[in-house]
């Protein structure tokens, strides 16, 4: 896998999505993190108290033709806080990007299973996508886990 | 399955902006590709076959992220060489319009050309997408009508054959030219609609329907463009649909009519797609109206019904969590009842058929290793109303898509 970056509306999708999700503690720039598939953006983001208040990146996952790009937020425990689509480049299927499917990822930690069909509903006519995305969240929480240093 | 330790990162780099690795172009292969067994053990036929249907090469190409190619070539029945038999045409007398004749040669034609294969461009368009939600595409497309002329992959439907609905009542693969512009004016609902060459209604009629009525994209008739729009709403278990077609069919000829909608064919469909923890269930029913069905019947004697109706119902579970909790695979015996009637009602000069009122079903298993290969085994009980050529058919097939 290629490295992933991010684009001006990208870059600014995912400013939005770390204020709503962390408040004003998010913070503006991210690091670029080195995964065994290639660079990507990542926040480590430090509670106003001191401390972590949670960590994001952004993964790349194959649609039909072209990538979805999102982003994977966790909490201090490790635990997905919300999965945003930063970008759905396909003109049918974007329904990966809707509100109702992408918050039965909350709450999901490291590991647990998510499984579409069954943890985590389909979408009709946008099973690669559904799969795909499942996928990548799959693989991010980990990555987040090590970031906000749950074991 | 997840490995935890799966994921090493040497090193966090703090950067002051991050590169954009969104603006390089980029070329997609894909395809899909369907093989089968069918072995009649009821009715007329006797001879068992072995064929790769279809297998289709896809190649998308990106320009940007917003501006893109798709198409999709394919070829049924593996071979397309032709044994051709061409004769040559006799010289003809032309008059021409001062009233001289004219001795001319018209060359020579095919008058026997029998291939068991065929290869056709099934899509080829340019996409362009003008924000997040709403943009166009243009070139040969895919009809939005029903869930499987646009979902048309193995993988996606039960059973070695596509429904006998989606064959002789929308008639899939259906494609044209034309332009169909998209948008999801609010989350859940996807709207697409256009302008499409029109069906020739010369060539519709009997049990298949619309199906010989078809266009391919090849130098296609467009004296009837034709308008098509379809709805689909995304509810969290389930997906509905509504599609239209409405176009005229008389391809010019001016004993039809040279109006654009003359000879005008309606086509009203609506589908579901409901799954819910390993239970899936889909149905689709709809009408097509074609009230000039006389007029078409008294040129092209092709037997045209005046009123179509058709539908399905499918049921399907996931039996492998009971058997292996664990398992990411599939293993989904399933059921389908169609039943679909080209003639439900005739012009006055036209014999309605019964055995065009067919009843048709489908018991089966589907086996998904991967979420995009499916092996299949179904057997199929299929009637008329007139109670002959009823047929029964075992059939093996696999079928992935990539």
């Amino acid at each position: 896998m290629p490295d992933v970056g991010l684009d001006a509306r990208m870059a600014e999708k995912a400013r939005l999505a770390l204020h709503r999700i962390f408040g004003a503690a998010s913070q503006a720039t991210p690091d670029l993190l080195e995964t065994k598939y290639g660079k990507r953006p990542a926040w480590r983001i430090r509670a106003q108290g001191g401390g972590i208040a949670g960590a994001a990146m952004v993964d790349e996952v194959p649609g039909k033709s072209e990538r979805i790009t999102i982003l994977v937020a966790s909490g201090p425990d490790g635990r997905l806080m919300d999965l945003e689509v930063l970008a759905y480049r396909e003109s049918y299927g974007g329904e990966v990007a809707q509100d109702a499917w992408r918050a039965q990822f909350r709450g999901k930690k490291p590991g647990e299973p998510l499984k579409v069909g069954r943890q985590i509903r389909n979408i009709s006519g946008a099973t690669i996508s559904t799969n795909s995305v499942s996928a990548g969240v799959a693989r991010c929480l980990p990555v987040l886990a090590g970031l906000v240093g749950v074991p | 399955m997840l490995n935890r330790q799966g994921f090493l990162f040497a090193a966090l780099l703090s950067l002051g902006t991050v590169a954009s690795a969104n603006e390089d172009s980029k070329t997609t292969l894909g395809g899909y590709a369907e093989a089968e067994y069918v072995n009649p053990v009821a009715g007329p036929f006797t001879k068992s076959h072995a064929d790769v249907h279809r297998l289709v090469l896809f190649v998308a190409h990106g320009f940007n992220d917003r501006l893109s190619f798709h198409s999709e070539l394919e070829i049924e029945h593996v071979l397309t060489e032709l044994s051709k038999k061409t004769t040559t045409l006799t010289t003809i007398d032309k008059v021409t319009a001062n009233g001289d004749s004219v001795k001319t040669k018209s060359g020579s034609v095919l008058t026997d050309v029998s291939s068991p294969g065929y290869l056709a461009v099934e899509q080829a368009f340019v996409d362009y997408r003008l924000g997040t939600t709403a943009g166009f595409r243009t070139g040969l497309l895919l009809v939005p009508v029903g869930i499987v002329n646009e979902t048309h992959e193995p993988n996606t439907y039960h059973g070695v054959h596509r429904p006998l609905y989606a064959n002789s009542f929308i008639p899939t693969t259906w494609r044209d030219l034309g332009v169909i512009a998209y948008g999801n004016p609010i989350e859940g609902l996807h709207l697409k609609g256009g302008v499409m060459a029109g069906l020739l209604g010369s060539n519709i009629g009997g049990a298949s329907g619309l199906r010989s009525g078809r266009q391919k994209g090849g130098k296609s008739n467009a004296e009837n463009l034709s308008l098509v729009a379809r709805a689909e709403y995304t509810l969290p278990y389930a997906k509905l649909g509504l599609s239209s077609w409405f176009g005229g069919t008389s391809g010019g000829d001016t004993a039809v009519g040279d109006g654009n909608f003359d000879a005008s064919v309606l086509v009203v469909a609506g589908d579901l797609r409901a799954e819910y923890q390993g239970f899936f269930v889909r149905a689709e029913a709809g009408v097509i109206e074609l009230p000039d069905a006389e007029k078409l019947q008294r040129l092209y004697k092709k037997n045209p019904g005046e009123r179509m109706v058709g539908g399905y119902l499918e049921l399907a579970y996931d039996i492998l969590p009971l058997l292996l909790a664990e398992s990411e695979q599939a293993l989904l015996p399933f059921v389908r009842y169609e039943k679909i009637d080209t003639h439900f009602e005739v012009p006055t000069n036209v014999v309605g058929s019964a055995a065009n009122s067919q009843t048709q079903i489908v018991a089966g298993l589907t086996w998904k290793p991967h979420t995009q290969v499916s092996f299949k085994a179904d057997y199929s009980w299929q009637r008329n109303q007139s109670d002959i050529n009823g047929v029964d058919l075992v059939k093996l097939g696999v079928g992935c898509s990539f």
